[in-house]
C-alpha cells in the first residue's frame, strides 16, 4: 500500500465516522426548553469535518502518487502486542483476576520481544521472570497498598 | 499572595511527589522518542487518590524534569530526548565531542534551572492580572478565545494546516460524546452506560500520546541500544562561567515565557528562537555550533521557562496552550477543579500553592539533576524491548483505575490505534487533546452567547472587547490561507495543499 492509499483509507474512514455523527445528530430529538438544543453544535462540528474531508480527498485524489510504500516496522510484533493487549482486556474483563493475566501477558510480550542468548535461553527466562515480577510487584505496591485500588 | 499559607506547601507529601514526579519526567525525558507529555500521562493515574495541589505539583514537576532531562541525550547522545531540546544538539554534542559532556550538561541544568525560577516569578506576577483582565469577557468572548486557541495551535504550529484542523475537529467531535450539560441528553453513548459521563480524559491522553508512541517504538527502535560516553557527567560551573552565560540565559528565559503565553508555540519553537537571538546579538557568532556553552544555555533556559509561560493561560483562561498542559488540564478535571477566572475567588489556596510549588519543583530538578544525571544516561542503554511492556501494563492499570470501567480501556485502545495511523499520514495529534479539552468551554459559552441574543450572532461583536477578539479569530483563521494562498500562486503547477504544507 502507498501512502496515498493510505491517506485515502483514512479520510474514507473519517468520513464515515462523521456521516454517522451527523445522522445522530440530525435525526436526533428536537429540544424545545432551550434555544440552541444538544445537537446544534455537533451540528457545526460534523458539516465542518465532512467539508474538510471532501477537501483533503480531493487534494489527495489530485495528488500524483509518488509510490512512496506506506511500511510497518516489525509488523509481526505490532500484531502481537495488539492483540494480546486485546487478549488480556479480554480476559480479565471476562473473568476479573488481573494478577493471573498481567503476570501472562507481560511474559508472553518479554518472551516476543527480547531474545537474548537465545529466545528460551536460561538467561533470558530469569530476566524475563525478573522483569515481570518485578512490574507485578511494583502495580500491587502502588495501586493496591499506596492507593488501595483493588484490581 | 504572600500570606498564603506555606505549611499547606511544604508537607512531605508535597515533597515527596514533587520528587518523584521531577525523577520520572527525568528519566523519561532523557530517553529518546518518549517525550514530556508521555511522562505526564503515565504519572496521570497515580495522581487520582491525592490531594489536588500534591497531583498538579507533581505532573508539573514531571514537566520541568523532562524539558531538563531532553538535554541529557541532546549532549550524551547528539539525539534529542524531546523536541524541544533539539536545539541544544549543535553545542551540547559539539562540546561532549570536544571532550567536555559534563561541562555540557552542567550548563544545560543552570540554565534550565533559573529558566525555570525566572519562569516560575512570570507565573506569579502574570496569571492573576490576566485572570483580572478576563473577567471583562462574557460567553460570546471565551466561546471566541477558546477558536482562537485551537486555531492559532494549528495555524503557527502545525505544517499541515488541513490535516490540523481535521485533528481538531475530532477533538471537538470526542468532547461532545456524553451528557449534555444543558439539557441532560445523553449524546453520542452508542447506548454504553460508561461513556455518559463523557469520555474518560486520561483515555484519551492515553490514546493520543502513549499507544501510538509504544507502537512506533516496537516498530522501529524496540532493539535500539544507546550507548552514551564514560566520561564523568555534571561538572561544577565556575561563577565566571556562569556569569559568561547569564545574559543568553536571562534573554531565552524572557523568550520562553513569553512564547509560552502564546498556544502553540512551545518549547521547541522558544528553545530555536532563543538560540537565533543568542547567535544574532553574540560579538562572535561563529563560535555557536562549536560547543559554545552560550548555545547550549539561551534554549535550556527557553524551554524550561515555556513550562511557566504555557500555564499562565491555563490557569487565567482554562485554555490550555500546549500538549502538555492539555493532560495536566486533565489532572484538574479530575480532581473537579475548574479552571479560568472563577478559580481566583473558589480556590485560592490551590492556586497560590501552584504558584509556588512551581519553585518547589525546579529545586527538585535542579537537585535530582546534580545527583543523578549520571544515572539517567546510563539508563539510556535500556532497550526498548524491555521498556514496553513495562509502560503498557501501567498504562492499562492507569486508565482502568480512575473510573474501574473497561469501556475507558477499550476507548483507549481505539482511539490509540487510529491515532497511530493518523500520525503516520501526518496528521498532528495534539489538537486532537488540545481541541478536546477546550471543546466543552467553546461549546458552553456558544449556546450561553446564543441563548442570551435569542439566536442573534451579532452577540460576537456588541462589546469592544468582542469586536477586538473577533478581529483576532478572523485574522488567526485568514492569515494561513492567504499564506497558502500566496505561496500556490507562487509555487509550480500541479501541486497540492498538502506538498505546500510540506515546504514548511
Amino acid at each position: 500500500m502507498t501512502e496515498k492509499k493510505l491517506n485515502i483509507l483514512i479520510l474514507a474512514g473519517l468520513l464515515g465516522i462523521d456521516g454517522y455523527y451527523l445522522f445522530k445528530s440530525f435525526t436526533a430529538r428536537k429540544y424545545t426548553m432551550v434555544f440552541i438544543g444538544p445537537y446544534e453544535f455537533p451540528k457545526i462540528i460534523g458539516v465542518g469535518l465532512a467539508v474538510l474531508c471532501l477537501i483533503a480527498l480531493a487534494d489527495t485524489l489530485r495528488r500524483k502518487d509518488d509510490r512512496t510504500p506506506f511500511q510497518i516496522g516489525n509488523l509481526g510484533y505490532v500484531v502481537i502486542t495488539v492483540a494480546a493487549t486485546c487478549g488480556f482486556l479480554l480476559l480479565w474483563q471476562t473473568f476479573g483476576l488481573f494478577y493471573l493475566w498481567a503476570p501472562l501477558f507481560l511474559l508472553l510480550l518479554f518472551f516476543t520481544y527480547r531474545d537474548e542468548g537465545g529466545r528460551f535461553s536460561k538467561k533470558n527466562i530469569l530476566v524475563n521472570a525478573a522483569l515481570t515480577a518485578g512490574c507485578i510487584g511494583a502495580i500491587y505496591l502502588f495501586f493496591r497498598l499506596l492507593m488501595n485500588i483493588r484490581l | 499572595m504572600f500570606d498564603y499559607d506555606f505549611s499547606q506547601l511544604f508537607t512531605l507529601t508535597n515533597i515527596a511527589f514533587v520528587f518523584v514526579g521531577s525523577f520520572i519526567g527525568l528519566l523519561i525525558g532523557a530517553m529518546p522518542g518518549m517525550g514530556t507529555t508521555l511522562a505526564i500521562v503515565l504519572l496521570l493515574p497515580f495522581s487520582y487518590t491525592m490531594p489536588p495541589l500534591t497531583a498538579i505539583l507533581m505532573l508539573l514537576a514531571a514537566y520541568q524534569g523532562a524539558e531538563y532531562g531532553g538535554s541529557i541525550s541532546s549532549i550524551t547522545l547528539g539525539i534529542p530526548g524531546t523536541p524541544s531540546a533539539a536545539a541544544t544538539v549543535i553545542d551540547g554534542y559539539a562540546m561532549a565531542k570536544n571532550g567536555e559532556p559534563g561541562k555540557a550538561i552542567g550548563f544545560s541544568l543552570f540554565a534550565s534551572t533559573i529558566g525555570g525560577l525566572l519562569g516560575a516569578c512570570a507565573l506569579l506576577f502574570l496569571t492573576e492580572p490576566l485572570a483580572k483582565f478576563s473577567l471583562r469577557f462574557n460567553a460570546p468572548d471565551f466561546c471566541m478565545l477558546g477558536l482562537i486557541a485551537i486555531f492559532a495551535i494549528i495555524t503557527i504550529s502545525s505544517k499541515q494546516i488541513l490535516k490540523g484542523l481535521i485533528s481538531v475537529f475530532l477533538g471537538l467531535m470526542l468532547s461532545t460524546v456524553g451528557t449534555d450539560t444543558f439539557t441532560g441528553a445523553a449524546r453520542f453513548t452508542l447506548g454504553v452506560n460508561g461513556l455518559l459521563d463523557g469520555v474518560y480524559n486520561v483515555s484519551i491522553a492515553i490514546g493520543v500520546f502513549a499507544i501510538p508512541e509504544i507502537i512506533s517504538i516496537v516498530t522501529s527502535s524496540l532493539h535500539t541500544q544507546y550507548v552514551p560516553g564514560k566520561k564523568r557527567m555534571v561538572s561544577r560551573l565556575s561563577a565566571r562561567e556562569m556569569a559568561g552565560v547569564a545574559p543568553q540565559v536571562v534573554s531565552g528565559s524572557v523568550i520562553g515565557t513569553v512564547i509560552g503565553i502564546f498556544p502553540g508555540l512551545g518549547g521547541a519553537i522558544s528553545a530555536w528562537m532563543a538560540l537565533l537571538f543568542a547567535q544574532k546579538t553574540a560579538k562572535d557568532p561563529e563560535k555557536f555550533g562549536t560547543g559554545d556553552p552560550r548555545g547550549i544555555a539561551a534554549p535550556e533556559s527557553a524551554n524550561n521557562a515555556c513550562v511557566a509561560g504555557s500555564l499562565i493561560p491555563e490557569l487565567a483562561l482554562g485554555i490550555p496552550g500546549a500538549a502538555a498542559v492539555a493532560v495536566i488540564a486533565a489532572a484538574f478535571m479530575v480532581h473537579g477543579v475548574k479552571v479560568g477566572p472563577s478559580l481566583f475567588t473558589t480556590d485560592t489556596n490551590l492556586l497560590y500553592g501552584i504558584y509556588f510549588g512551581f519553585f518547589l519543583s525546579v529545586v527538585a530538578m535542579y537537585i535530582l539533576g546534580r545527583l543523578m544525571t549520571p544515572f539517567f544516561s546510563k539508563i539510556l542503554s535500556i532497550e526498548g524491548a524491555a521498556l514496553v511492556p513495562v509502560i503498557l501494563i501501567f498504562l492499562i492499570v492507569g486508565a482502568y483505575t480512575g473510573k474501574k470501567l473497561f469501556v475507558h480501556l477499550w476507548v483507549a485502545m481505539i482511539v490509540g490505534l487510529v491515532c497511530y495511523f493518523l500520525k503516520r499520514a501526518k496528521y498532528p495529534l495534539a489538537p486532537i487533546m488540545i481541541a478536546y479539552v477546550i471543546g466543552p468551554l467553546i461549546e458552553e459559552n456558544y449556546r450561553r452567547a446564543l441563548d442570551l441574543s435569542k439566536g442573534s450572532f451579532s452577540i460576537f461583536v456588541q462589546s469592544t472587547c468582542s469586536k477586538v477578539i473577533f478581529a483576532v479569530l478572523v485574522f488567526v483563521c485568514i492569515f494561513p490561507l492567504l499564506k497558502l494562498a500566496k505561496r500556490k500562486l507562487l509555487s509550480p503547477k500541479g501541486r497540492t495543499l498538502e506538498d505546500i504544507g510540506d515546504d514548511d
